[in-house]
């Protein structure tokens, strides 16, 4: 790829790591205000059932407790916590406090109080009396006997879509493979738990601080829970430990904000480990089953594919999961004629919420474990069957979305093949060093988004502005999710403009300034919102141009050029400070601009992912011993960050492949909601990744830009799995290979 | 407990105030203690921090023993000359608990006073049969390590009674031992089992073999079986299949019905093993 | 009851309730917020401080506890305006996303450097196995390690 940029493609380091490394960034759970109100929440300790009695009355004869709510005394107003814009036709089921146990954790009542300890001590001697029901936690069960579990019928949610002709193409004489796939619910664990602020500000206004992903969604949830215009309601993301996903949905923030705007307060909730398992978001489990017919040239001719959603007790973001793994199906491989099912259901566990992927992973977990495993069976190398079938560059999609971009998936598999050295390794077959340890490779190729175009209104607002002084700020509803994303736009900014993107300000989203943008969501920060950047710091220097020409100084032609953090006038060197006070003092205006892009197009990201496992037979334990990441990502604005974001998300596939579940028990009570009994990898565990990046550029993103953030996590799974069943010639399909499943798998 | 921890700088001050006062929870590293800190308090529990009491964090020997303070934690038993000396397998075992905070914190006394049944010491500790001696105001009484454990996380001392040392005889320790544990990650993870073994191996024979597995029942116990059929056998030529057997059969014992016995009866072949590689190593240098 | 100790270089005193935990101690009354709370229970690091010299999990240790020792936090660790070396690597490396685990990341690298002067890379692995990260797959942060303990062997060597 071209490098003949100044500032694109370069490691810039993050405009805030001082701070973080200091020790100095305050994230909201850091306030300590003496006037803060503290919340505590009682969850329910019971799977499903009503709620017959909640005894506060001790509690509330604690020194320092000043209000106790139940679904008695707050809105009962429901909502969708996925809800991100105004018009949008959502499944709203949910309450800032439930009337009835839906699921251990659900948010029965809420302690205030002046400090954490007497909110705690309040909390502990609350008594909720509970009417027990039979909870129902298998999804396929909820399917059969469609129990009555919230308002919205079981499944609340059906969809099918299809291309070419699935039935006739399956009544062919076709080799046919069948696979089922279930993918766990997982926590996010982000390190931060989460956490919210809320306090009434003049003249009715309410102010929220979160450290959200969809700012104006939050305005808007929490805006109807209170009963307030958007203009009293001001939001504003703070300092993020963290998200993945986990704090996309409003599901805190209109409690605290109602808790704030009723008592005057300002009032804060910070949840601990425990609570931010049970009572936040996680990952949908999901069931999936696919067809495949493969013709005698190795082409997968049709597919037919369900998958089922298990939402848990709310409906959140569970519809949209169908669709949005759904619609990935034809967007990597050629397939001729496909069918998509898929259904939600509600059951009496955890709330599945967006999570890094939203549903990419566990559509391609389920894909890529049956095309492996049809390679294997008919004996074709696993790389150069893939090849055989994935998409070419700018191929149309047959379902309909838009056109795939410069998809460059191929070159991503080969020169990740080459650096994995996938030949050799396949020809030495080294998998048996003896009865005890096998070792075995897997890989697995994924596709994902750019953005919501094709799906929904996808634009962003900028403004940009240089100062008097010649100091440049951009303003937008930017989330930083520790991904850098202030320090990427000030590159793309810093590009155009030719100045330093240290010297740059970027701001972060507050409603009450920023131009409206979607929010951080289904991988568009660098694709849509970089070209937003991109597309209004041109329009800075077209104004800026056109001032210049206005000034007295100079004529209405004259040559202006930016270069080297200056202002060529004539080939004159001028200084933006020089320049700006000019404007400001002759022409009378400001050097400010507010830009709208929308976007124009969704290419495809693509990637393949490559691992080697040395399995321990005895003890279930799996060494990931090799990992090559290789990401089509057209062009990378910030590369260290870009293979800090892939590194990351390794770690978080591995453990899907490997350790991370939440169980459950019989009575729906999650048996491991702590960090000691929910295992991430860490460091020890995680492998050394070799990361490809392929930059051919070619679609509309800033520079050429893609997306990476999501996809990183996508196929890893899918590829440690692979890589166990060809060290053990299994077809584990059911995740995580726990070691426990592992050894009961291999002894059965 | 509002503004009140006892803080003894002594062991007799220790022992004064469990005589007179009840209720009191002993602190000592607190890595497991802590954990439970909203509980006792709400329980009316009082806390005595006992990791001021110096004169209870030594490593000393003499002709005949090794004694270790009570207070001494596993951080610094894993370098410990004399331990990495004498009793390698509990150093070994030392520097696999938890992660390193945990083991700067965590002291042998409280591992053996929390009484799980997956504690890494036991193992170690039964099979070189150390003693605990165990003080109350107006007693003191030696008892072998696992006694102290009644029952799962439930310690059998007196409210009166605090763990002093660890004794272990040098003529128990045979010259070859070894300390491994499978959890469910390769490293910071509770065991789902772990092996302590002592073992006499002499011209590559076993002379004697004392096995002793933990986090299979409520107290570390000796695998007897698996101990007569190693005894007189050649390191070299012992059957996999055979020594496989008896130590499934260790399992198959000690939790049958449990839904963990298929795992776990797998897991301790990787145990017995790394044991038997470890042997045929240590013979190989020609000991 | 009263607590006297050094914190970050300096003697203090203070009345505390008896059940407070070092990390309450440390984030409430000191205002020491670089010491984060992630687990409660001695599992993901983020409250790592250096407590007489070694790495500890402030969110085990009772405030009552650290009468007499010598605690430091991230804080701490500048002198005269400088970042420490850990610090520098740190920023040299890009070992930094969301930033929420880095202040726990760097204690228990400080404490790995304050006793080892020539660490494996197992030696770091080992050290920050009790931190979870969840950004950054770890890589950067052992990279920075490395660098730092290159650094602090070169500048003694220097010396």
């Amino acid at each position: 790829m071209m490098s003949d940029y100044k500032y694109i493609g370069k490691n810039i380091t993050f405009s805030d790591i001082d701070e973080k490394i200091t020790g100095k960034m305050k994230y909201v759970g850091d306030n300590q205000d003496d006037d803060l109100l503290h919340v505590k929440l009682i969850l329910s300790e019971v799977a499903r059932g009503k709620i017959k009695k909640i005894i506060t009355n001790r509690a509330e004869e604690v020194k320092g407790v000043v209000k106790i709510y139940t679904a008695q005394n707050t809105p009962q107003k429901r909502y969708n916590a996925f809800h991100w814009y105004e018009g949008k036709k959502s499944l709203e089921d949910e309450r800032i406090l439930s009337d009835e146990a839906r699921f251990y954790g659900d948010r029965i009542a809420a302690v205030v109080a002046e400090s954490k300890k007497a909110a705690k001590k309040a909390a502990r001697l609350i008594e909720v009396e509970y009417e027990e029901l039979e909870p129902y936690l298998d999804p396929e069960r909820v399917l059969k006997e469609k129990p009555d579990l919230n308002i919205y019928d079981n499944p609340f949610a059906e969809f099918e879509f299809s291309h070419g002709d699935p039935e006739k193409a399956f009544e062919k004489n076709l080799e046919i493979f069948e696979d089922k796939v279930t993918t766990p619910k997982i926590h996010h664990a982000a390190m931060e738990n989460h956490s919210c602020l809320a306090y009434p500000a003049e003249d009715g206004r309410l102010t929220v601080l979160s450290p959200c992903q969809l700012l104006f969604a939050v305005r808007l949830v929490v805006a109807k829970i209170v009963d307030k215009n958007l203009n009293k309601v001001r939001v504003k993301k703070t300092n993020m430990g963290g998200s993945f996903g986990s704090k996309q949905e409003t599901f805190l923030e209109p409690l605290v904000a109602y808790i704030a705007d009723d008592l005057k307060r300002p009032v804060l909730l910070k949840f601990n480990r425990q609570e931010n398992i049970l009572a936040t978001r996680v990952r949908s489990n999901t069931v999936g089953k696919i067809k495949t017919a493969v013709n005698e040239d190795g082409k997968i001719v049709a597919r037919d594919i369900n998958m089922l959603v298990d939402a848990g007790a709310y409906v959140s973001n569970g519809k949209i999961l169908i669709p949005a793994m759904g619609k990935k199906i034809s967007r990597l491989y050629k397939i001729p004629h496909q069918r998509f099912r898929g259904e939600a259901v509600y059951t009496n566990t955890l709330i599945g919420g967006p999570c890094r992927g939203f549903g990419s992973p566990q559509i391609h977990t389920l894909i890529e474990l049956n095309i492996d495993r049809i390679a294997k069976k008919l004996n074709k190398d696993r790389v150069e069957f893939r090849m055989t079938n994935l998409v070419d560059p700018y191929d149309e999609d047959p379902m309909g979305g838009p056109n795939l971009g410069n998809a460059q998936i191929k070159k991503a598999l080969r020169e990740g093949a080459k650096a994995f050295k996938w030949d050799e390794k396949t020809k030495n077959n080294s998998t048996k060093k003896d009865d005890r340890f096998k070792k075995g490779i897997g890989l697995a190729a994924v596709t994902h988004v750019n953005g919501y175009f094709g799906a929904y209104q996808d634009f962003s607002g900028i403004n940009m502005r240089i100062y008097e002084d010649g100091s440049v700020l951009i303003d937008a509803a930017l989330h930083d999710l520790g991904t850098g994303i202030k320090t990427t736009m000030a590159q793309i900014a810093a590009e155009v403009l030719k100045i330093d993107p240290a010297t740059i300000t970027v701001l972060e989203g507050d409603t009450d300034r920023s131009p409206y943008d979607i929010g951080c969501q289904a991988s568009r920060s660098t694709f849509v919102i970089g070209r937003a950047v991109k597309e209004t710091a041109e329009e800075l220097k077209k104004k800026l141009i056109e001032e210049i020409r206005k000034l007295n100084d100079f004529s209405k032609d004259a040559e202006v050029c930016l270069k080297n953090g200056n202002i060529y006038v004539d080939e004159e060197e001028k200084s933006f400070k020089d320049i700006a006070k000019k404007v400001q003092i002759e022409n009378q205006t400001e050097l400010l601009v507010n830009h709208v892009f929308q976007s124009e197009g969704n290419p495809a990201s693509l990637a393949a992912h490559f691992a080697e496992v040395e399995v321990d037979t005895y003890t279930g334990l799996v060494e990931v011993t090799e990992y090559v990441a290789s990401h089509d990502v057209g062009q990378a604005i910030n590369p260290s960050s870009v293979k800090n974001q892939i590194y990351g998300g390794v770690q978080m596939g591995v453990g899907m492949a490997l350790m991370e579940e939440i169980k459950y028990d019989e009575n729906g009570i999650p048996e491991n909601p702590s960090l000691s009994d929910y295992h991430l990898v860490n460091a020890p565990d995680m492998p050394d990744v070799n990361v490809i990046l392929v930059e051919e550029g070619g679609d509309e993103g800033p520079y050429g830009a893609k997306s990476v953030g999501e996809i990183a996590t996508v196929p890893v799974a899918a590829a440690v799995v692979n890589a166990v069943n060809d060290a053990l010639g299994t077809e584990f399909s059911e995740l995580p290979l726990s070691p426990a499943r592992i050894v009961e798998g291999l002894n059965e | 407990m509002g503004n009140k921890v006892f803080q003894p700088k002594s062991l007799k001050r220790a022992l004064k105030i469990l005589d007179k006062k009840s209720d009191i929870k002993i602190l000592a590293g607190g890595t497991d203690l802590i954990l439970e800190l909203d509980e006792l308090k709400a329980a009316g529990n009082k806390l005595m921090d006992i990791s001021k009491i110096d004169e209870l964090r030594y490593i000393k020997e003499n002709e005949k023993e090794i004694k270790i303070g009570a207070l001494i934690t596993f951080g610094e038993l894993g370098e410990d000359k004399l331990i990495n000396k004498y009793i390698p397998s509990l150093a070994n075992a030392s520097r696999q608990i938890g992660s390193i905070q945990i083991r700067n914190r965590a002291t042998i006394g409280g591992n053996i006073a929390n009484a799980s049944p997956a504690a890494d010491s036991m193992p170690v500790l039964k099979s070189v049969d150390a003693q605990i001696k165990v003080r109350s105001l107006n007693s003191s009484r030696l008892i072998p390590a696992e006694e102290a454990i009644a029952s799962f996380y439930q310690n059998n001392l007196a409210e009166n009674e605090i763990i002093e040392e660890i004794v272990i005889s040098k003529s128990k320790i045979n010259n070859f031992l070894f300390f491994d544990k499978v959890g469910s990650r390769k490293t910071v993870s509770i065991a789902r089992l772990n092996i302590g073994a002592n073992v006499k191996a002499e011209n590559n024979l076993i002379k004697k073999a004392v096995i002793c597995f933990g986090a299979l029942s409520k107290r570390a116990f000796r695998a007897k079986n698996v101990e007569s059929y190693l005894e007189n056998k050649k390191i070299n030529k012992i059957d996999k299949k055979e020594y496989n057997d008896k130590l499934k059969n260790v399992v198959d014992e000690a939790i049958p019905g449990r839904y963990s016995q298929q795992y776990k009866r797998n897991a301790i072949c990787g145990l017995g093993d790394n044991l038997l590689k470890s042997l045929v190593e240590y013979a190989g240098k020609g000991e | 009851m009263e607590l006297n100790f050094t914190l970050n270089g300096k003697n203090v005193s203070i009345d505390i309730e008896a059940d407070k935990r070092l990390l309450d101690l440390l984030r409430d009354d000191f205002h020491l917020t670089s010491v984060k709370e992630g687990c409660s229970e001695g599992e993901c690091g983020a409250c790592t401080v250096i407590m007489d010299g070694k790495a500890v999990t402030s969110c085990l240790v009772l405030a009552a506890q650290a009468d007499g020792s010598e605690i430091i936090t991230t804080e701490g660790l500048a002198k005269n305006g400088e970042l420490d070396i850990i610090q520098k690597a740190f920023k040299n490396n890009d070992a930094v996303q969301c930033g929420f685990c880095t202040p726990g990341m760097i204690m228990s690298a400080k404490a790995l450097l304050l006793k080892e002067e020539d660490p494996t890379k197992e030696d770091i692995e080992e050290a920050i196995a009790g931190n979870l990260c969840r950004c950054t797959g770890y890589v950067n942060i052992i990279n920075a390690i490395a660098e730092a303990a290159d650094k602090l062997e070169a500048e003694k060597d220097g010396k």
